[in-house]
């Protein structure tokens, strides 16, 4: 057994290509006994099939262009393919990522101090005035939402509690 | 490096020019394909494929890179997407089992005999990467980087692919040597 063996043991063991790049291969390609563990070009070529320059031509090029220069909408490539699941999968995690934000943002609410039994809803402007008035059910804790008017003409009211959290969101909009 | 340059320019014109540049590389493509895939079948497959995604990407082709690579790099990657849908449809067979119909006697044994021709001996010692790397330095004269450019990977990975199939063949022909 020479050093070859071994050389040949290493390039098994090695785990990266550029670790046997350098310990192995370089040295393999000086080394004489180690070149002569390799196949030559001459001995690799005993396994290779040789197509003939002038052999039988198996494919039509005349065909095969006049196909290719017919076709006025060439076949979808695959990046052209992949284009909406990209556009989708962008919107999808666009849409969890809001999701995300909000809850995160009703946890963070819900767990803050300082709430009152009333709260203003809307914003009175002059453009779209806007009141309500909700407030505390009597002894029970819960809010009740008496009215939201905008431009003194009554407005739909959308209320929305998360589950395991005290706060409630309330939309309002026109009729 | 002009030469590339002069392809380049042949290619964009399309009609002859372009169809006398690729008959200049159908038998080395061929070659090479074959050895991949192990096939003729699959080998003109290949090929086909690989003369019609160049003239679709003609105009992409930069003359700075070397056309040579530039093509076998496409084979490269149509032999392996064949060889992929070979394996699924393998393994969807296998997972079928007795359902699919069994081919009738003497059906499919041409093409397979066909098929067992001589890189049949290197289809079961060396994977596709280590096939295409032995097929493009013995058959085509590439070098190690010149593989690298067409595997996809680096010079290293080139040379180390190449080592192995170097040192399977050269084991292969030491216990077997009374076969050649």
């Amino acid at each position: 057994m020479d050093h070859s063996d071994g050389i040949m043991a290493l390039a098994r063991i090695l785990p990266f290509a550029s670790w046997k790049d350098r310990l192995l291969v370089r040295h393999a390609e000086r080394c004489p006994a180690c070149a002569a563990r390799l196949a030559t070009a001459e001995e690799a070529r005993i396994f290779l099939v040789r197509i003939p320059q002038t052999g039988n031509r198996v494919w039509n090029p005349a065909a095969l262009l006049g196909a290719s220069e017919a076709s006025v909408r060439p076949e979808p490539s695959r990046t052209l393919r992949l284009r909406p699941a990209w556009r989708w999968t962008a919107a999808a995690a666009g849409f969890g990522l809001a999701v995300l934000l909000t809850w995160s943002l009703v946890r963070s609410l819900s767990s803050g101090p300082g709430r009152t039994g009333f709260a203003s809803v809307g914003r009175r402007t002059a453009d779209a005035p806007a009141e309500s008035r909700i407030g505390p059910h009597a002894g029970s804790g819960d809010l009740r939402l008496a009215y939201i008017r905008i431009d003194n003409e009554p407005a739909r009211a959308i209320v929305f509690k998360p589950r395991d959290s005290n706060l409630v969101l309330v939309w309002a909009g026109r009729y | 490096m002009t030469d590339d340059y002069a392809v380049a320019a042949g290619l964009r014109r399309g009609g002859e020019e372009f169809r006398s540049v690729m008959d200049s590389y159908w038998a080395p493509l061929m070659g090479a394909a074959v050895n991949i895939l192990g096939n003729r079948e699959d080998a003109e497959d290949a090929c086909q494929e690989t003369f019609v995604q160049i003239f679709r990407n003609r105009e992409a082709y930069d003359p700075a890179r070397s056309f040579r690579n530039w093509i076998f790099a496409i084979l490269y990657r149509r032999c392996i997407d064949i060889l992929r849908k070979k394996r699924r449809s393998r393994d969807a067979a296998i997972r079928l089992g007795n359902e699919l119909p069994r081919p009738a006697r003497g059906q499919g044994q041409d093409s397979e005999a066909a098929g067992a021709a001589v890189p049949a001996r290197i289809l079961a010692l060396l994977s596709a990467r280590e096939r295409a790397a032995v097929a493009l330095w013995a058959g085509e004269g590439f070098s190690a980087a010149e593989i690298s450019a067409v595997l996809g990977c680096s010079a290293s990975t080139a040379r180390v692919t190449l080592f192995n199939a170097r040192r399977k063949l050269k084991s292969f022909l030491e216990n077997n040597h009374g076969s050649f």
